[in-house]
């Protein structure tokens, strides 16, 4: 057993004890929520599960929970150039209706703020509220602490049989210094429900975005996740998410991480009744002091369950880069297929790639296959792009963008493809 | 008549290159003029494509000795992107396999890049299709080829063919086509010897290097010269190519006082 590293000052001005909410049911959960907190503390690389993640940045800034207060509108875009639809904004800690866009939403899909949804249907969501996203483990600190302080999410809900064409965003922008908005979602989908949902996490300056997402898939369900992060050199953006899967349905996950102090995209997803997929794709890049850390657990918990993950990686001189994939396939979950593949593209000697697929396997007729692989650029096609005229920085660019580029294929918006696209090799969009 | 005929385009002086510490090309001396045509032959081994390569800027050889004028310029202080916008096209012996670069991204970088340097406005994707596609016409080169990654799985031939494709689109100034002719079949070769033909003419230079007589037959050139371990052993004009047709290498090799091994070379 580890000792948790003990709070120091700034993380103490940020925890203080989870306020009443007149919920008694969430009022207990948050209670117990806040006691495994102080019990395990914040997680670091003293632990297995964040090897990678330095969250020294954690303890080091002035950081804290935002008040609560509407902020006047900013300046800054928000939401992605292309990813058109309904949207739920947030800045600096607060809904924002001015800024969102629900009113047209599709008969069958509900989106409503989390305090709101909480307060009108408490019996039903406290079944699975918090529930999805369990506080086991010594790595379940951020988790636990953004369940205790969490007040501000959206409770999404789509009934049996609705399928919702355009994409439904959640954007999440800091535009104030200092600010660390602890953000919940709940998702729950119905039989043969479909959605396309973003999340896109903003900040400028020093802040920490701490999320975390419960998804709840029910039988042919489907749902593509996108997952955008845009950091900058002073932001933390720390998500788990957790996912359910019933039979026969799908999950898609679509991260980006494109410079970050520390950015930690999370996964976990159990496929729990036969026939279950997943498909988890990452793309993540950096230089000087940035930081990302991508993580999934996938639990094979039904035969014939089926999960492929991709993820590529980046990194300029002074970035780490991460990937740790643990596939468990339980007893009993015979012919599943797990694939894992990871590759990094290291633009400078000054950076570093680490990669950690890790299979448990207690079945014994099941396929499963990983690689790893760390690269620079192809010297050969570099000098052919430039024997083209092609000028050097823009010959690399190509090669860098071409690198991610089956990651992002996967995208299922395109819009977001070329988001990330921009981020990790910038120059023209073939 | 163009101005610029017998004015030197190219000139290579006392060239010597080494490849990790082995010398590979020692001391070679070649002047091509402006709408000359220059074949180069010589054994497998002999540095033919070293020669090209280090023309073309490709990094890994180490000039040693000796000095390249082009256009009156010093070439070998020029990065291979400014070689290329000033003119010069390689063929590559191996065309280069870019997975996820899509062919008709790729052209359309390397022409903007080549038309800005040159001061001609960027071309649209309209306006570049509609070159890309003429000239694709012209060299045979099928459409479905625009629209897969640069050279992957590309056959052999295809692979020749969107060398030549390539070059009829940049329009240099000195094109260097390393065996262009390997593993084309008799049409395909009708085809690229074609291409080369079209682009035939007083302000235009070619450096052939090949093994076959057959492609000396389809281009004629003005000069050839035999390259054997690093040296020029011998030039001559196209008469040369039938007579290395008819006797092999071997009689250059001993009156320039080489063994097969290269032995007594100096
Ligand atoms: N990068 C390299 N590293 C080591 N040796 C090299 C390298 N490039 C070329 N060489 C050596 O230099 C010599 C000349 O090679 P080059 O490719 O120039 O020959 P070539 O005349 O083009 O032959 P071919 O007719 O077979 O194409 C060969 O012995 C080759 O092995
Ligand atoms: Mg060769």
């Amino acid at each position: 057993m580890s000792t948790p590293r003990p709070l120091q000052a700034p993380t103490l001005a940020l925890a203080r004890a989870p306020r009443q909410t007149g919920f008694p049911w969430l009022d207990a959960l948050r209670g117990r929520a806040w006691e495994t907190f102080r019990r395990v503390g914040l997680p670091g690389p003293r632990l297995d599960e964040w090897k990678y993640a330095d969250t020294h940045p954690l303890t080091q800034a002035e950081l804290r929970l935002p008040s609560g207060e509407m902020p006047p509108a900013v300046n800054a875009q928000v939401g992605i150039d292309g990813i058109d639809g309904p949207r739920a904004v947030f800045l600096d800690g607060v809904f924002h209706p001015g800024l969102s866009r629900l009113d047209e939403l599709p008969e069958g899909v509900r989106v409503r703020p989390l305090m709101e949804a909480l307060a009108e249907d408490g019996e039903t969501l406290a079944r699975v509220y918090g529930l999805i996203a369990d506080l086991d483990g010594a790595d379940a600190g951020l988790r636990a602490l953004d369940l205790a302080l969490a007040e501000q999410g959206a409770v999404i809900e789509v009934a049996a049989g609705t399928a919702m064409e355009a994409p439904l965003s959640l954007v999440h922008l800091v535009s104030d210094e200092g600010l660390a908005p602890q953000w919940r979602h709940l998702v729950i989908l119905g039989e043969g429900a479909r959605l396309t949902l973003v999340e896109h996490y903003q900040g400028l300056g020093t802040h920490w975005h701490n999320a975390v997402t419960e998804i709840d898939l029910g039988a042919r369900a489907e749902l593509d996740h996108l997952r955008l992060y845009e950091a900058g050199e002073g932001g933390v953006h720390t998500h788990e998410a957790w996912v359910r899967v019933a039979e026969a349905g799908r999950y898609g996950s679509y991260a980006a991480t494109a410079g970050a102090r520390l950015a930690r995209p999370y996964t976990t997803v159990s496929l729990e009744a036969p026939e279950a997929r997943a498909g988890l794709y990452g793309v993540y890049g950096g230089s000087g002091r940035h930081q990302a850390d991508h993580s999934t657990r996938t639990d094979h918990r039904a035969p014939r369950t089926q999960s492929v993950q991709l993820f590529k990686g980046v990194l300029d001189a002074g970035a780490r880069g991460a990937y740790t994939g643990r596939v468990v396939v339980h007893p009993g979950a015979q012919k599943i297929e797990a694939e894992q593949r990871n590759a990094n593209l290291l633009l400078s000697r000054a950076a570093e790639a680490d990669a950690r697929p890790q299979l448990e396997i207690y079945a014994d007729d099941v396929k499963c296959a990983h690689g790893a692989a760390v690269g620079e650029l192809d010297r050969d096609a570099l000098f052919y792009l430039r024997a083209r005229g092609i000028g050097e920085p823009e010959a690399r660019a190509i090669l860098t963008r071409a690198f991610v580029e089956d990651v992002l294929d996967a995208f299922p918006l395109p819009a977001a493809a070329r988001w990330a696209r921009e981020r990790l090799a910038p120059g023209d969009n073939p | 008549m163009s101005a610029n005929e017998k004015q030197p385009l190219l000139v290579i002086e006392d060239l010597w290159v080494q490849v990790e510490d082995k010398t590979i090309l020692k001391g070679i001396d070649l002047t091509v003029n402006y709408g000359e045509v220059h074949a180069i032959m010589g054994p497998n081994g002999s540095g033919k494509s070293t020669l090209a390569n280090v023309l073309a800027g490709r990094e890994g050889y180490e000039v040693t000795r000796g000095k390249v004028t082009y256009k009156g310029r010093d070439l070998l202080a020029m990065p291979p992107e400014e070689r290329a916008r000033e003119g010069i096209f390689l063929a590559f012996q191996y065309p280069v396999e870019i997975p996820g670069v899509n062919n008709i991204y790729f052209l359309k970088a390397a022409v903007n890049a080549v038309r800005k340097h040159r001061g001609l406005p960027e071309l649209d994707a309209m306006d570049f299709l509609e070159l890309v596609k003429e000239k694709m016409a012209q060299m045979k080169v099928r459409e479905e080829m625009l629209y897969r990654a640069v050279n992957e799985g590309f056959s052999g031939g295809e692979k020749k063919r969107n060398e030549i494709l390539q070059m009829a689109l940049l329009e240099p100034t000195l094109a260097i086509l390393d065996e262009i002719d390997s593993g084309l079949d008799i049409d395909a070769l009708r085809d690229v010897a074609d291409g080369v033909n079209a682009l035939r003419g007083p302000d235009r230079s070619f450096i052939m290097v090949t093994h076959y007589q057959r492609l000396l037959h389809y281009i004629e050139p003005d000069h050839i010269h035999v390259l054997a371990y690093g040296e020029v052993i011998r030039s001559g004009d196209r008469t040369l190519a039938h007579e290395l047709e008819e006797r092999g290498y071997g009689w250059l090799l001993e009156e320039a006082g080489m063994d097969a091994q290269g032995a007594g070379a100096p």
